[in-house]
């Protein structure tokens, strides 16, 4: 322990020394550090990529093995053994597909609305509308499920997605991207123009929301991709696990395949990170129009 | 002024929202017997089984199976689902008409999944598994059929006593779910380990050796290569095994720890710990199942149903290379385990949920079956008669020896204990309390303090729970 | 703006007269009025009993907050939660500073390419991340252990032990997973200072420190009041992480070193448990703690901004 602390400090040091000593050395060492940062950053990435090439055996050995083994095309056949992932796959994207197209459609009315017009309890709503965002969900659980049971929704796509619209966050989200990109003088002159509201929103203020929804909407994305604990009670039967669930299934007592795991694991968050990927750009536009300024 | 009208307009409403969902939600829809006097049944509001309904079910599933018909729903986890696949072709031909799904997860999202449902009223499999270690929490429960109204009693006899008097109520007269199997705690060992390092491999004389504290110890020794090879898992293990049989606490509710020879137990954990013999790590990790199967971690206990684990999923290819005796260093015969099948009273078609329960469990083909599939020791006695080379003869995966005859010596002498809902949470404890002691160098009298405080602090609401449960059963004259 | 006349009426009219936003509105207060609040209260009715979810429902009053208060293992949970809540908010916090002050002033090149590598962990699932770390620290086989064991030391049991490490492998995983998101956002929040602010400061030869401790932090305050909010609710969640680190043990391993509050409520109900009741109780002690340190970061915040301007004047 005290040895692996020395020789973060020692490497802390000389590179301080090297910046106080030549600009470049200031260069070098910016970069020796963002760079190993990212490398942090990936590793576990890099470890779940590896494994998912390895057996269960060669994952748990000493030294550990960290480049890819040839373990691959047995993992899959394990893992479409044990699960079936397409299907899976499918749930995910039904479930988290209709979550997101909603949520953004009441999210950007909402936010739209709360930005635009000043209505009387405005501000009372949107404290309110804040504060919800501070309550944990979880000690509810049980009454959720019987109001779920109740309405027949159990083992029903419906119960993750349909209470998951009232999203506060995403509200706030659009409402700061309103406030700082939609100028009040568009909608007046759509107004002159005899337009609806309505005809306002989506003609002239929904395209340019774009940036908005490409952000909230893979904040949105990972999180629904990513649910558990709702999912856990309310999906029973296999033909309807969404991943996570698929995922959970696979680790037993019994003994875990995690080569198998891995590969599912990289399977399920690989279309995640492409989209990510694809749509960074759209979303770091997205992300500082809308941070920016109170 | 107009703020004032919509802020008292919202409240108005919500209250009005929230009380009429609380009314909808909370009372189950039709009960009067509210609050008012501090009590009332909460969401599981579903009729109880009458003794008419029983006895027709019962003459149903007795005299004329083609009868019952419709699909039913079972709950479990692996390999449950396998023990059924294999003995579905003999029930199919028992009940014709009825179909069969089956419903698996792993064990902790079953257990609760079957909790939610039971609490809401609604959405149960028909049919579930609950593990050894959950029962306690279901025994007083209404939300479970009471078998013996479907003629379960007469089965009495039939199973282990230890295992039908957990799944009977604390008043003796429900019986909410039928024994599937024991675990009776068998002590696993790598026989080619042994071997090498000039051990006794055959089970008669490795029981001989480690039948003392010495022969444990200098088997442990033996086997361990610090930082290569270890004895166990984890040194919290042996003290681990002297509660195995979940009897942590006794009928007044007071947490005993202290035991024969436990002392001794923690001192030899102890010295198993400071020489590196362990590895450290939890028994059901994925780091020491690694272990088992590379021969790094030679020994563990479990019970018997972790036979099945061996061959199908931790070291398929360990055939020959593993024994089983019973625990080692005196500590008697013990069950680790095993599951019941309880039927919600929520189910809608109790003739074909109980003909599934009976065939499976309460007859020999089915239990024989399914204990030929995945090792699952059945809690019914006749089973054990009425094929005896599965429970005498040698098993090919160990080595020839049999496991399993010792298994049924041990299932024959386990104690009727008293369990509560309070052991799970214990026994979570007696792992990590031990290895805090450890680390802080602690003796044994400290460490099994230690432990106390810890259970004692963990417990306390389970406790106050418990106790109403048995006050509501009419069964606490504590205070 | 608008005299109203009869309570009643005035409230329909404004509703009439505004009834596109309060369309635009509605639906957000009419799901959360179903499927939020319903069980909220619903869970706060419940703190006040003793409940195992299948037997009778016992009145308690206060019962369970007086236990929870008398409970050591909540005090434990909750000085866990925030040591680690804390300290992993000096990564987060600082870290997520400093890194969108260097890839924001245009000091190195590639920028979008490290934006885009430090957001990465955001956007992966909890479970699977949580089964590799578990992994990385592990005692026998660990890849940290074997960089540990390459240094001549023995391994380090960051798992298991006393329990005191357990802390460090959760906040390494939390500040890991966070030090992007806030990252991002404090790049998005410089990215709309005019830039004209950072040219003047150096030529007037201030440091890049002094420029992010007197004029980017400053500027942020909005912004980090915000990330400082979500994290915090974040470190009141805090569940997988130290759950799945502790090989799924409910009083979070040795010494209940990785027991948090979270863990803590579930493992009382509904998963690790069937105490309901109790369960309730530490959910709305947990509410209230996010509420007031929102309310207390919004103040402080406020706080230090005036008295900033006095003394700027």
């Amino acid at each position: 322990m005290t040895k692996l602390l020395l020789v973060i400090a020692a490497i802390a040091v000389v590179l301080i020394i090297i910046s106080i000593l030549h600009p470049v050395g200031k260069k070098v060492s910016l970069y020796f550090i963002l760079g190993l940062i990212a490398l942090i950053m990936l590793l576990p990435f890099f470890m779940m990529f590896v494994m998912a090439t390895l057996k269960t055996n060669e994952i748990y050995s000493f030294p550990p093995i960290m480049w890819f083994g040839s373990n691959l095309a047995e993992n899959f056949k394990n893992m479409t053994a044990t699960v079936n992932f397409p299907k899976s796959f499918l749930n995910s994207v039904i479930v988290t597909g209709s979550h997101v197209i909603l949520v953004l459609f009441f999210c950007s009315i909402g936010g739209y609305a709360f930005s635009v017009y000043d209505f009387p309890g405005r501000k009372q709503l949107f404290a309110i509308l804040l504060a919800t965002m501070m309550i944990p969900a979880t000690a509810g659980i049980i009454p959720w499920f019987i109001m779920m049971s109740k309405f027949g929704w159990v083992n029903d796509f419906k119960a993750l997605i349909i209470p998951s619209c009232a999203n506060a966050f995403g509200i706030f989200w659009m409402r700061q991207y309103c406030q700082n990109n939609v100028p009040k003088s568009l909608m007046e002159a759509a107004r002159i123009d005899g337009c609806s509201e309505w005809t306002i929103f989506f003609r002239v203020i929904a395209p340019i929301l774009k940036p908005a929804y490409a952000s909230l909407g893979i904040m949105q994305f990972v999180n629904m991709w990513n649910e558990f604990m709702q999912a856990l009670i309310i999906l029973r039967k296999e033909k309807l696990y969404t991943l996570p669930l698929m995922l959970r299934s696979m680790v037993s007592d019994r003994g875990t395949d995690y080569g198998a795991v891995m590969l599912a694991s990289t399977c399920a968050v690989l279309p995640l990170l492409i989209c990510f990927l694809c749509a960074s750009k759209f979303f770091m536009d997205g992300l500082t129009a809308g941070a920016v300024k109170e | 002024m107009k703020k004032k009208n919509l802020n008292r307009f919202v409240a108005v409403a919500l209250t009005f929202a929230m009380s009429a969902s609380l009314l909808a939600g909370c009372g189950g829809g039709d009960d009067g017997s509210s609050d008012a006097t501090g009590a009332s049944d909460g969401g599981a509001q579903v009729e109880n089984t009458s003794e008419e309904e029983g006895q027709n079910i019962a003459a149903a599933v007795e005299e004329d199976p083609s009868s019952i018909s419709g699909t039913i729903e079972v709950g479990g986890w692996p390999s449950g689902d396998d023990g059924f696949e294999a003995a579905m072709a003999g029930f199919n031909e028992a009940y014709p008409n009825i179909e069969v799904e089956l419903v698996f997860t792993d064990t902790t999202a079953h257990h609760q999944a079957l909790q939610t449902a039971l609490t809401a009223g609604t959405d149960a499999v028909d049919v579930a598994m609950v593990e050894g270690a959950y029962i306690a929490q279901y025994r007083d429960s209404k939300a479970l059929t009471d078998l013996n109204v479907l003629g379960a009693a007469e089965l009495k006899d039939d199973f282990v006593e230890f295992k039908w008097d957990q799944a009977t109520s604390s008043d003796g007269q429900r019986l909410i779910g039928i024994p599937w199997d024991l675990g009776p705690t068998l002590f696993y060992y790598r026989t080619d380990v042994f071997e090498e390092v000039g051990l006794p491999t055959s089970s008669e004389e490795v029981a001989e050796l480690m039948s003392t504290w010495d022969g444990v110890m200098e088997v442990a020794e033996k086997v361990s290569i610090p930082g290569q090879r270890w004895f166990l898992p984890s040194a919290a293990y042996p003290y681990q095994w002297l509660f195995i049989n979940r009897d942590y606490y006794d009928e007044d509710l007071n947490l005993i720890l202290e035991r024969e020879g436990d002392l001794e137990c923690l001192e030899n954990c102890l010295k198993i710990r400071e020489n590196g013999w362990d590895m450290n790590v939890d028994m059901w990790s994925t780091e020491a199942y690694a272990a088992y199967a590379a021969g790094t971690c030679v020994c563990v206990a479990a019970g018997s149903w972790f036979s099945g684990f061996f061959k199908t999923d931790i070291d398929p290819d360990g055939a020959g290379h593993w024994g089983a005796i019973a625990l080692p260093a005196g500590m008697g015969d013990t069950n680790w385990g095993g599951s019941f099948l309880v039927i919600p009273e929520q189910c809608e078609n109790k003739e074909a949920a109980w003909a599934f329960v009976k065939y499976m469990l309460a007859t020999t083909e089915g239990q024989n079956t399914m204990f030929k599939a995945i090792d699952y020791f059945p809690a019914y006695k006749p089973a054990w008669d009425a094929a005896p080379e599965l429970y005498t003869e040698g098993d090919d995966y160990f080595g020839g020896q049999a496991p399993n005859a010792i298994a049924t010596k041990i299932a024959a002498n386990v104690p009727v204990v008293n369990n509560t809902i309070m052991d799970v949470t214990a026994e979570g404890y007696l792992y990590s309390s031990f290895n805090a002691g450890a680390e802080a160098g602690e003796t044994p009298e400290q460490i099994r303090e230690r432990l106390a405080n810890d259970i004692n602090a963990a417990c306390a609401e389970l406790k106050e729970q418990q106790i109403q449960t048995l006050k509501d059963a009419g069964v606490w004259d504590g205070e | 703006m608008r005299r109203v006349k009869g309570s009643k009426k005035g409230f329909l009219k404004t509703l009439k007269e505004y009834r596109v936003a309060y369309v635009y509105i509605a639906p957000f207060y009419i799901l959360f009025a179903i499927f939020g609040l319903f069980p909220m209260v619903a869970g706060l009715f419940l703190s006040f009993f003793r409940w195992d979810g299948l037997g009778a429902m016992h009145f308690l009053g206060f019962g369970n907050y007086i236990n929870l208060f008398k409970d050591t293992l909540f005090w434990k949970a909750l000085s866990n939660t925030l040591i680690i809540g804390i300290i992993a908010h000096i990564p987060i916090l600082l870290g997520g500073l400093v890194l969108a002050y260097i890839l924001n002033s245009k000091l190195v090149k590639g920028q979008n390419i490290f934006k885009t590598i430090y957001f990465m962990p955001m956007v992966t699932s909890a479970v699977a991340i949580t089964i590799i770390f578990q992994n990385l620290f592990g005692f026998n086989y660990g890849i940290i252990n074997y960089f540990v064991s390459l240094l001549g030391e023995a391994p380090i049991n960051w798992l298991g032990g006393d329990g005191k490490l357990i802390k460090v492998a959760v906040i390494i995983m939390f500040a890991w997973k966070w030090v992007g998101w806030n990252m991002v956002i404090y790049l998005a929040g410089m990215q709309g200072i005019n830039n004209d602010i950072y040219e003047a400061a150096e030529i007037d030869g201030a440091s890049h420190s002094k420029i992010v401790f007197s004029i980017v932090i400053p500027l942020l305050k909005p912004i980090i009041l915000f990330t400082l909010i979500q994290s915090s609710i974040g470190m009141f969640n805090l569940f997988t992480e130290p759950f799945i680190l502790t090989n799924s043990n409910w009083g979070g391993g040795p010494n209940n070193g990785g027991l948090t509050l979270m863990t803590y409520l579930l493992s009382k109900a509904p998963q690790g448990g069937n105490a309901y009741g109790y369960a309730s109780s530490i959910a709305y002690v947990i509410t209230l703690m996010v509420v007031v340190i929102s309310v207390v970061l919004n103040k402080v915040m406020e706080e230090k901004d005036t008295v900033k301007r006095k003394g700027g004047k």
